[in-house]
């Protein structure tokens, strides 16, 4: 496991297939009708004033911007380890190895607040599933590209 | 893991840079292991050792506490 880890393309096509994965949801709902009708913060403002203004930011379809900021992101970081002709040392695999561990149970307190919230409010499931998105998306890519950078330049 | 990496390096004039490429390793690991933040490989070890023609025991302390 940790020799497929200690070759930078194993991070590269990891990072691409996170992006794609998540970008496609993006894409895919933004400015869609079907996607806007099961938006359901729109009419809330008084009593949930933040999840309203996610609601219509997300109906106005801007979350595809968050997508391309990201990866834009990923790309940067896909273009270092493409650039990079040497394998990652011990160390710096065993940062990663730490990394991916601390990333999955971010991950597992993550499923489990989207859960919670969910079921303290049943409404507003898009809006959520969104949000959950963009913070692990943005932690994970953010995360990558200052790993990727303090092993190039560090 | 204490060890005297740190100590053999700057007598010989070094840096953690240029040891690092010595033993095929970069700067953060060399700098993590003169720290005690990183214990190093078997192998990596080995060849410390042997860059700087001593025994493995004799650069690294193999205290009892230290045993995970």
């Amino acid at each position: 496991m940790k020799n497929i880890l200690r070759n930078p393309m194993t991070n590269a096509l990891g990072i691409s297939v996170f992006t794609a994965f998540y970008a496609s949801i993006f894409f895919v709902t933004a400015g869609q009708p079907w996607f806007i009708d099961g938006l359901s913060y729109r009419t809330a403002e008084a009593s949930h004033p933040f999840w309203t203004g996610w609601c219509r930011f997300l109906a106005a379809g801007h979350h595809r911007y968050i997508a391309i900021a990201l990866i834009i992101v990923a790309i940067l970081v896909v273009i270092m380890h493409i650039l990079r002709h040497k394998p990652y040392d011990e160390y710096q695999t065993s940062i990663l190895v730490t990394s991916l561990m601390v990333s999955f149970m971010l991950t597992l307190a993550a499923i489990g607040g989207f859960f919670l919230l969910v079921l303290m409010d049943p409404n507003g499931i898009w809006e959520k599933y969104t949000l959950f998105i963009v913070a692990q998306w943005t932690t994970v890519t953010l995360s990558d590209l200052v790993y990727t950078f303090l092993c190039r330049w560090g | 893991m204490r060890n005297q990496v740190k100590q053999l390096r700057e007598g010989m004039g070094f840096t953690q840079k240029d040891l690092g490429e010595r033993v095929g390793v970069s700067r953060q690991a060399i700098n993590a292991i003169e720290t005690g933040k990183f214990d190093p490989s078997i192998w990596l070890a080995y060849d410390l050792a042997r860059f700087f023609s001593i025994a493995i025991e004799e650069l690294f302390g193999f205290d009892e506490e230290d045993r995970k």
